[in-house]
């Protein structure tokens, strides 16, 4: 990558597309110099220069604690107005100092989606959630009710305009807060992690968004650590302890993965196979890829078919023949308010697998976790913990082989320690202190936080709190581990962390099971996938079967992860970019692959 | 699933207007205050039960059962012991029980249960949001009238919150149920570090994302609500007149109260 991206400021006028005619005009919102200092002391930003025009989309990335949502919130006045912390350098908003903007002329010109975005829904209906700020603004009934339908429509909400919020998956929570956001059109759209709970194709309707809103003339900046952020990014900004790493055009910094990856960003799969390839110059979409790289003369180093090539490699670590740990027979679960969550689920899982439990919002994923471990009943059918029926056994005695890890991990962490916190557990198991020490200590050092026995959980980043929810449940030392969702939120480095220590689990011989909407992950690392849709486990399969069920991966808005697409166009079974490329050789080139 | 009161039917009571609702809620209130006899006072929850149930919010009172029956009950029995005066017809101790009481009691917990179907009609039918316009068309400022029906909107994601805190502590202490009060006083207090912690991040979002969608802004709402009050308005607000001018009535005949 060249010296001027990583050296170029990241007031540099934007580069491409619909923001070449954008660079003559004045930014959105500017911050020059910009020094933020919280509360406690920590220096969020240091010396940061930053701009957005209208119509154009500028992703920030960056390593958890690099500063970014600090200059989003900076960026729209958020801090320090409504959020104390000492705040240096110049900053502008809509051409004017944002010091002397008062907030009232900012209602509707600044949509932002913060990070829990749950904290910014309280209407008791998704219509009048989506028409709350029109109502504000004084807009007849008429207009609210059109422009809420089409933000619907456009999030993938349509018909849900008289549920209760309360009552919508994580993902559909998330998709209503960037409907609200889509209705008033404002000029300045702030997006703190907008997709963290949303499925795989669901993520994609959030970036199209982005560009609708691109198209609209408003100025996007989104704080992402998803890859596909940047791929419709006109402009991209790493930050990196506070500072600018790196800014420029995204189609070109995207393609220095080593920088990315030392930033703590997840480079896109493509961009990865294209560097370790040295193809040079971007590969689009997996199409585009299979053409160049066949045509450099890329090709598999075997002949077996790719799907049944991956089962070969991956060693299936399931005991063979041993009786199921847990089984489902034909669960359905109704739920208080009417709502069927779980339509005759069945399925059994043994002792040593690793399985994900993957399919779109609002599935029954959740539900059907819980009631592996005793936090609901089903309505009728059976679990049944090693053969025996988990109904009237008592959420104690099924904790005890089957642990649960909340999505949240703030929901789970209550102790004055990162040791209490761990020993909780242990304690009511009735060890003695001695054995609760060891086994606490145990714990630490295998999820990676040996160093921090004596730390505060809240001042823990992100990914050391989800892994200390992961150590308070391990320590009760259960055969079977339930996490929901553990990648959310989590920065490249801090995932690659939280991966390491699941496979490390899996091969002591914990049974995993996963909900995950991250297809790298699913793909990468689970040996069986169970697909959820409708309440029904429609897939209980080898992650190899499910490759080749693209209608079905559809219907589940499941997308495979880019380099196991380029992997079946060029015949080799990929995982993931490091595999695929693993697994190619180059002959002479060719002219057409196909 | 959601923790709130309102249940999304279409029936007369959520059609009403809301101020309609506010007032008949106040009328029975009054009219059932000023009694004490069972007698007189049994047709008001009979009358609010037969709405109630027809205005489906029969899951509301099946969840609320427990309260509705145990309140009562406990009004019921401390009245009965505690009435000063009437003939005993039994009694322990110091405590006398007399007909006078348990007419009273009974008396009492009527009310009572009219109180607690009066709150379950009012919020399984009316949206929070009914609610704040109802306030700003009596002339409350509209943000005061938003932060008077905050409590409804957020109290139920506080439960939720609790619930799911309680659901991980449960998981990690086995299960196992603290004994005596004081256990479950103690055991509480993990549960408030983060539920409070979440309320005030919460707290701290919902006023940034209020900002940025105009709520500090002055001038008018355009109601997209639309409510409007008809001929089914009128009829309500005719009964929920009736309501306490009977009590009055029942007063001035000499009835309605215990004699003491």
């Amino acid at each position: 990558m060249s010296d001027r991206l990583r050296a170029a400021p990241g007031a540099a006028a934007p580069a491409r597309g619909a923001a070449d005619s954008a660079a003559r005009e004045a930014p959105i919102a500017m911050v020059r110099g910009l020094r933020c200092i919280h509360r406690d002391g920590t220096m969020a930003l240091d010396g940061v220069d930053f701009a957005v025009f209208p119509g154009e989309v500028v992703a920030i990335m960056g390593a958890t604690g690099a500063g970014k949502s600090t200059l989003l919130k900076c960026l729209g006045g958020v801090i320090p107005r409504l959020e104390a912390a000492r705040v240096e350098g110049e900053r502008m908003l809509f051409g004017r100092p944002t010091a002397q903007i008062d907030p009232t002329e900012l209602a509707g010109r600044i949509g932002i989606v913060f990070e829990d975005f749950e904290a910014q829904i309280f209407s008791t209906n998704v219509a009048l959630e989506v028409g709350f700020g029109l109502d504000q603004l004084g807009r007849p009934a008429a207009e609210i009710r059109e422009r809420s339908r089409i933000a619907l429509e456009r999030v993938g909400l349509a018909g849900f305009d008289r549920r209760d919020p309360a009552t919508l998956s994580g993902g559909e929570k998330q998709r209503l807060a960037m409907a609200a956001i889509w209705a008033l059109r404002p000029e300045l759209v702030l997006l703190d992690e907008p997709t963290t709970d949303i499925d795989p194709v669901g993520k994609q309707a959030i970036f199209d968004l982005l560009s609708a809103f691109r198209d609209d003339g408003s100025a996007v900046v989104v704080v992402e650590h998803e890859p596909g952020a940047a791929a419709i990014a006109d402009r991209l900004v790493i930050l990196d302890a506070g500072r600018v790493r790196a800014s420029g055009p995204s189609r070109e910094l995207t393609l220095d993965v080593d920088l990315l990856s030392g930033c703590g960003v997840r480079p896109r799969d493509l961009d990865v196979v294209g560097a370790r390839l040295s193809m040079g110059g971007r590969l689009d979409c997996p199409d585009d890829a299979a053409r160049r790289i066949a045509g450099a003369g890329w090709r598999a180093q075997s002949r077996l078919s790719a799907v049944s090539a991956i089962a070969t490699r991956v060693a299936n670590r399931a005991v063979a023949g041993a009786a199921p740990l847990l089984e489902a027979r034909e669960v359905r679960h109704v739920y208080p308010t009417g709502k069927q969550a779980l339509d005759g689920v069945s399925l059994s899982i043994g002792p040593g697998e690793f399985i994900a439990l993957v399919g779109r919002n609002g599935s029954g994923k959740t539900t059907l976790a819980k009631h592996l471990n005793g936090l609901l009943s089903p309505t009728s059918g059976q679990i049944l913990l090693s053969g025996e029926d988990t109904a009237g056994q008592g959420i104690g005695r099924i904790a005890r082989t089957v642990g649960f890890v909340f999505q949240d991990p703030d929901h789970q962490l209550f102790c004055d320690s990162v040791f209490e916190e761990v020993a909780f557990g242990p304690r009511h198991l009735g060890l003695d202190a001695a054995a609760v020490e060891k086994r606490v200590g145990s714990t630490l050092d295998t999820c990676g936080l040996g160093d921090r026995r004596d730390a505060d959980p809240f001042l823990l980043s992100k990914g050391e709190r989800q892994r200390l929810a992961v150590a308070a449940i391990l320590a009760l030392e259960p055969r079977i581990l339930v996490l929901d969702e553990p990648m959310t939120g989590l920065d490249y480095r801090e995932q690659r962390t939280l991966v390491t220590l699941l496979e490390n689990l899996h091969r002591a011989g914990t049974t995993i099971l996963v909900i995950s909407h991250a297809p790298w992950f699913v793909v990468g690392h689970a040996e069986r996938a169970i697909m959820m849709s409708g309440g029904r486990a429609v897939f209980d399969g080898p992650i190899e079967d499910l490759l080749a069920r693209g209608e079905l991966l559809r219907e589940a808005c499941f997308a495979l992860p880019e380099a196991t697409e380029l992997g079946l166009r060029l015949a080799v079974a990929a995982r993931s970019p490091e595999d695929l490329v693993e697994r190619l050789e180059q002959g002479p080139p060719r002219e057409d692959p196909r | 699933m959601s923790s709130s009161l309102y249940l999304d039917r279409e029936s007369f009571l959520h059609r009403l207007h809301p101020l309609t609702k506010l007032f008949a809620t106040g009328a029975f209130f009054v009219a059932v205050f000023s009694l004490e006899d069972p007698r007189v006072l049994w047709p008001y929850p009979a009358l609010l039960l037969a709405l109630a149930l027809t205005a489906g919010t029969w899951p509301n009172l099946r969840a609320l059962r427990s309260l509705l029956v145990a309140i009562p009950a406990g009004a019921l029995l401390l009245w009965s012991f505690f009435f000063a005066g009437g003939r005993p017809l039994f009694s322990f101790g110091p405590l006398h029980v007399s007909v006078a009481g348990i007419e009273y009691g009974l008396g009492m917990a009527l009310k009572l249960v009219t109180f607690l179907l009066l709150n379950v009609l009012l919020l399984s039918t009316t949206r929070v949001e009914e609610l704040t316009a109802a306030f700003s068309r009596m002339g409350l400022p509209y943000r005061a009238g938003f932060a008077l029906t905050l409590a409804f909107r957020l109290v139920p994601v506080f439960v939720e919150s609790a619930q799911t805190v309680l659901q991980a502590q449960s998981l990690r202490r086995l299960g196992e149920e603290p004994r005596g009060l004081l256990e479950r006083i103690r055991r509480t207090a993990p549960v408030i570090v983060p539920v409070f912690m979440g309320a005030l991040r919460r707290a701290d979002r919902m006023a940034v994302a209020l900002d940025m969608r105009g709520f500090g802004r002055t001038g008018p709402r355009s109601g997209i609500l639309e409510l409007q009050a008809g001929w089914p308005d009128a009829l309500a607000v005719l009964v929920a007149i009736l309501a306490p001018l009977a009590s009055l009535l029942v007063r001035r005949a000499g009835l309605g109260l215990v004699a003491h």
